[in-house]
């Protein structure tokens, strides 16, 4: 937790743009989607830096925010049925 | 708006465009790293602190590297070393493998007072530790491209290689 200021700055800002992307979702999944991207964004920073050797800051918004555009791709495919049913459908088919 | 119509609504901008560019810039020469520059397949230290290492260098490219010695038990750092600057890995140094390199040139220990401040710091006989090397790849105008880390083995130094790396 023994972070410089501008990492904690850097966090809100990476959170806050996620929050600021689902702006048409209900507002429990918006706070979900920032919770989980921001906490996995962190949790992940220190590996990622060692095996990146990139700066800390630099990853950390990388990953809230790729974390976020992850998540929410699979729910659209997941909440997408009919799409999901149709691809099955034609995999199923070959 | 739900499924993928409104993922694309969300987020079929720029900003999205600029998210994916950097994170490739950022993870991909990572993740590729060993077959663009240098796969460096295992670093092996024995107890009289020999080092061996088997490495594969896939191109000259400008690099550097940096070792960060490790107390086993604690993780703590004992100490860190790196090259002052960059300079040029050849490919056809890559094919002599393995090869053998001394304890203080591979930890960057070369200068005798940075080799004191790790043995302050607890390198000594009879702790285990291991080194943690990273290699990184530069754009021939100083730009940093990528790098990757790879940890040795866990090695206890004797006494004699301790007293051995002192005098060399």
């Amino acid at each position: 937790m023994n972070k410089p200021l501008e990492y904690w700055i850097a966090l809100a800002a990476a959170a806050f743009y996620v929050f600021q992307r689902s702006s048409d979702k209900p507002i429990f999944n918006r706070l979900s989607m920032t919770a989980i991207s921001s906490a996995l964004g962190y949790s992940l920073t220190g590996d990622l830096v060692n095996i990146t050797q990139r700066p800390e800051i630099l990853v950390l918004v990388a990953t809230t925010t790729l974390i976020y555009l992850l998540l929410d791709f699979s729910s659209a495919i997941i909440s997408d049925r009919r799409l999901l049913i149709d691809m099955i459908r034609k995999v199923l088919k070959k | 708006m739900t499924g993928l119509r409104g993922f694309r609504q969300r987020n079929g901008n720029v900003g999205t465009v600029l998210i994916l560019i950097a994170a490739a810039f950022i993870f991909l020469p990572s993740l590729f790293f060993r077959w663009l520059f240098i796969d460096l397949q295992s670093v092996t230290v024995n107890e009289d602190l020999q080092v061996v290492v088997k490495r594969e260098i896939q191109r000259n490219f400008l690099g550097a590297f940096s070792a960060t010695l490790r107390d086993a038990d604690t993780d703590k750092i004992i100490c860190f070393g790196e090259v002052s600057q960059p300079f040029e890995y050849k490919e056809r140094a890559g094919k002599t493998n393995p090869i053998a390199f001394n304890f203080r040139q591979w930890a960057s220990l070369e200068d005798r007072i940075a080799l004191y401040a790790c043995m302050r710091n607890g390198f000594l006989s009879g702790g285990r530790f291991y080194i943690t090397t990273c290699h990184t790849a530069y754009f021939p105008n100083g730009w940093k491209i990528g790098g990757r880390c790879v940890s040795s083995n866990v090695f206890q130094p004797t006494a004699a290689a301790i007293k051995k790396l002192l005098e060399d």
